[in-house]
């Protein structure tokens, strides 16, 4: 009877908690669905965002709407809920970090992690006073619609700039911020969801750079009937000045014009979708592109894929969703929106079967043919100490880190010359714990060091709004379109080179000069580009300063922050003025899975504990965006919060680990022989007084 | 091995499961100590041991405590061994084997035929016998956990296997000492 309370108690929480989930998957059956595992041929009509039937041959058609199209048949407010889309909601669990958006702008040699996600290290850019629609312009293109660029989320924004403004007119002035900030969702409308983007079959035509490309020229209605390629579109809506009015007479003929490509149109209007339930590896790896530096530049050919991919499976085998669209992240500890458990597509739950110490139904165990790992010999301590994808994921733990380039960052998918130091630099590869936490397993992560404008009050360093800060430093830092290569672009007069060269030498061509005129010319290039910096970045410095009297200009990068030393130096803020403006945003990285024979450790003990393992010894040199910085090198050991003599003690106890093996058998076997010999001799001794 | 890991993958947590340990041994010692010396024997004793088996034991109870120390410390807190404290563990842990080796050599009871004569007269109480055995048994399965865990021959969940059976294993060896220490004294003191 008693044993029976425990199990009931159990029955009763349960019932608890499903009872949620089981009501949300009932709200998702309102609509039809085939539930053949062939799939649903998508012949269909297409609708515009007024919800009226297309008919391509009008004059002027409108673009379609996916939300209104698709949302005929399938529930988008419910999908449009979904991970990648509730970035603003904060009750989603914000999980452990992950990619944040960079707002780049090379002309300012900016590039600042932003999240809405409570995600350390990052910026919220709603207190950064970003507006909503700023942020959907500047990465709706990487993004599948809707979110941030919903309207209920631009209404919002709007409301409460309005608000602000307000309340800044009755105080009779307006913050500097809000001069900057633009919201022209009244010219573009909000940003569609594109089912699209995910669910085109790779070859169907669908192109989610079209889509990017359409984004960019703030084309968000048109962009998912550019991307799927049933029409062209003509027109950019950024040309439209800030006061354009949709609605006024005549406005029509500006905004961006359709062509429906009527041989897309069968006899009765409708158009054939070409789309998969579950989306390809190519539709991920449109945004979620990561590969070494070292692989652009055709050089792909020597890295491989991830394991999991290159055995057959896909990203949404493990990265899987309901029609919630609570896509799983799958790292340990992950938990989803609607309580479903998501222990079994975790690396240890799919492949263990077991997740702290607890065993997963028979039916989460090995699914998708995971195979049992072995370790064989490895001491079970390192399960304590090591995530699964320290030792499996990521770049090979080298000396140095390995520099990365990422699609949404670096826009890939762009048809552009890449050398692989395209800014921001990002390193993988680290292994960090996840948390401050001395008893955080160590995850190989990701580090991206940002570097911005911004204004130090009181001790706080607090970032600039990225446009602000080019309105106040574009003419004093005289740059056009790359901060990094023109700041540091000098040009010696001729006056300077006469005066090195020689007046006969100074008109030669610099394929003719010698070693030592080269050299000299260099030497002379690298003060002048010393001072140019020096010069012109004091200038922007005090060109903020002199839009926020009273508080101190900065500017981060690469780990530091540098401000103004009077009128014409430069100065490094110390450690304690800077506290953790520059530091790294940092996130675990699970991707690229490597063979087990790759595996950290594969070669025994010393892959790690040996005098110049990587593991401790690395040096992780931030990535600066200022030219001629030189960023001071950080330890590994010092970021994993490791004692460096403690690591060194562990290197030399296991110098002796094989003596050490071999010794403690022979005595342990040694200890067994004498304690099995004292049993038989304290039976023998014992049957021997019973018999006698 | 299923029947291994029924008995080893407790559900309890360690915080628990060592104040249980503690509160069982404790209230054990009291009572029986109160026991022992409201009834006390007052045997003659004679040390039976050189002093290398008595150095022996008492390193081997040094060190004992050490590993104890650093497991259960950290299990108390509901942390992973870490630092310092795991060095100091798997430092230990060799002279653990090597002292294990000795106490075996030295001080397991030889055999029960033996106890008419004085000088063994502590071999003759149940307790100091049966935790001799106790503590050279448990011993060798913490030892043995270890030592298995470092050939190449269980897999990732025999390996968890082994390192659950190693701190139940460690919580045996620091129980048996603890009796064997009192019961040491006890028969030392002449009361048994």
């Amino acid at each position: 009877m008693i044993r029976i309370f425990p199990r009931l108690l159990k029955v009763s929480l349960w019932c608890c908690l499903a009872w949620q989930p089981v009501e949300q998957v009932t709200a998702q059956n309102r609509f039809a669905t085939s539930d053949n595992q062939s799939g649903y041929v998508h012949w269909i009509d297409l609708y515009d965002a007024n919800n009226t039937r297309i008919d391509p041959n009008q004059e002027n058609p409108p673009p379609y709407d996916p939300g209104k199209t698709c949302g005929r048949c399938h529930d988008v407010e419910q999908i449009a809920h979904g991970w990648h889309f509730n970035a603003l909601d904060s009750k989603v669990p914000a999980g452990r970090p992950g990619f944040p958006w960079v707002w780049r702008d090379p002309r300012t040699g900016t590039f600042l992690p932003l999240s809405y996600r409570d995600w350390a290290k990052s910026w919220n850019p709603d207190r950064l006073g970003m507006t909503r629609w700023e942020v959907a312009a500047h990465f709706g293109g990487y993004l599948p619609g809707a979110g941030v660029g919903s309207g209920p989320s631009l209404a919002t924004s709007s409301m409460a700039s309005t608000e602000q403004r307000e309340v800044a007119d009755d105080a009779d002035q307006e913050t500097e911020e809000q001069q900057f900030a633009t919201d022209r969702t009244a010219i573009t409308g909000p940003l569609p969801l594109d089912c699209m983007i995910c669910h085109h079959r790779p070859g169907s035509g669908y192109s989610p750079f079209a889509w990017t490309e359409q984004i960019e020229s703030q084309n968000f209605a048109y962009a998912p009937t550019a991307a799927a390629g049933i029409g062209t579109v003509t027109g950019n809506t950024s040309r439209l000045r800030d006061d354009f009015d949709p609605a006024a007479d005549g406005a029509a003929d500006r905004l961006p014009k359709v062509a429906y490509d009527l041989n897309r149109f069968r006899t009765d209007g409708k158009v054939f979708f070409d789309l998969v339930r579950k989306p390809s590896n190519d539709a991920c790896y449109y945004c979620h592109t990561n590969m070494p530096a070292a692989a652009v530049g055709g050089q792909r050919w020597l890295h491989d894929e991830d394991v999991h991919l290159r055995a057959g499976m896909q990203c949404a085998d493990c990265h899987r969703n309901g029609l919630d669209h609570h896509t799983v992240r799958g790292f340990a500890g992950e938990r989803h929106a609607h309580g479903f458990s998501m222990a079994a597509f975790s690396c240890q739950g799919c492949h263990l079967g077991e997740v702290d110490g607890r065993r997963l139904e028979a039916s989460n165990v090995g699914r998708l043919g995971a195979p049992r790992p072995l370790h064989r010999g490895l001491p079970p301590l390192h399960f304590e100490k090591l995530s699964c994808t320290a030792c499996h994921s990521g770049p090979v733990t080298e000396q140095e880190l390995d520099r990365q380039v990422n699609s949404m960052i670096h826009r890939l998918g762009e048809h552009v010359k890449r050398d692989g130091d395209e800014l921001p630099g990002i390193v993988g590869g680290a292994l960090l714990p996840l948390t401050s936490s001395s008893d955080s397993p160590l995850y190989p992560h990701r580090l991206l060091w940002p570097s911005y404008w911004a204004v130090m009050e009181k001790g706080t360093i607090q970032p600039l709004h990225p446009e602000r800060a080019y309105e106040l430093v574009r003419r004093a830092l005289r740059v056009r379109r790359d901060f990094s290569e023109e700041l540091a672009e000098v040009r010696l007069p001729l006056s300077q080179r006469r005066e090195i060269l020689g007046d006969s030498r100074a008109g030669v061509r610099e394929e003719d000069w010698t070693d030592e005129e080269r050299q000299q010319i260099r030497a002379a290039e690298a003060q002048l580009r010393k001072s140019q910096i020096s010069e012109r970045m004091v200038a922007a410095l005090s060109a903020i300063e002199e839009a926020y009297p009273g508080q101190q200009a900065v500017y981060i990068s690469g780990g530091q922050g540098f401000v103004r030393d009077g009128d014409t130096g430069l100065k490094k803020l110390d450690r304690e003025q800077l506290g953790d403006a520059a530091d790294p945003y940092k996130w675990p990285l699970a991707h690229n899975v490597r063979p087990a024979r790759q595996a950290l450790g594969a070669d025994g003990c010393t892959d790690c504990h040996r005098a110049d393992a990587p593991l401790f010894n690395m040096e992780v040199r931030p990535i600066a965006v200022l030219p001629d910085q030189q960023p001071a090198a950080v330890p590994i050991h010092r970021l994993q919060g490791i004692d460096r003599q403690l690591a060194e003690r562990w290197n030399r106890l296991f110098g002796g680990r094989e003596l050490f093996k071999v010794v403690g058998w022979g005595m342990f076997l040694a200890t067994c022989g004498i304690f099995f010999a004292a049993v038989v001799w304290n039976l023998g001794s014992y049957w021997n007084r019973r018999a006698s | 091995m299923s029947i291994l890991a029924d008995i080893a993958i407790i559900a309890w947590p360690w915080r628990t499961i060592l104040l249980t340990a503690t509160v069982i041994v404790g209230a054990f010692l009291v009572l029986h100590a109160v026991w022992v010396a409201c009834t006390p024997r007052h045997l003659t004793v004679r040390e039976r041991h050189g002093a290398i088996s008595r150095v022996a034991y008492v390193l081997f109870v040094l060190v004992t405590v050490v590993l104890a120390a650093t497991a259960f410390g950290n299990l108390w807190r509901g942390v992973s061994m870490k630092g310092y404290a795991l060095l100091a563990h798997v430092a230990a842990s060799g002279a653990f084997l090597f002292l294990l080796l000795c106490l075996s050599l030295f001080f397991l009871p030889r055999g029960t035929d033996r106890t008419g004569q004085p000088h063994e007269l502590e071999h003759r109480w149940w307790l100091a016998r049966w935790s001799a055995w106790m503590l050279v048994g448990s011993s060798i399965v913490a030892a043995a956990t270890m030592l298995v865990s470092m050939l190449p021959l269980a897999d990732t969940n025999g390996l968890l296997l082994l390192a659950q059976v190693h701190r139940v294993g460690g919580l045996a060896v620091l129980v048996s000492l603890i009796l064997h220490v009192y019961a040491m004294s006890v028969t030392r003191a002449g009361w048994r």
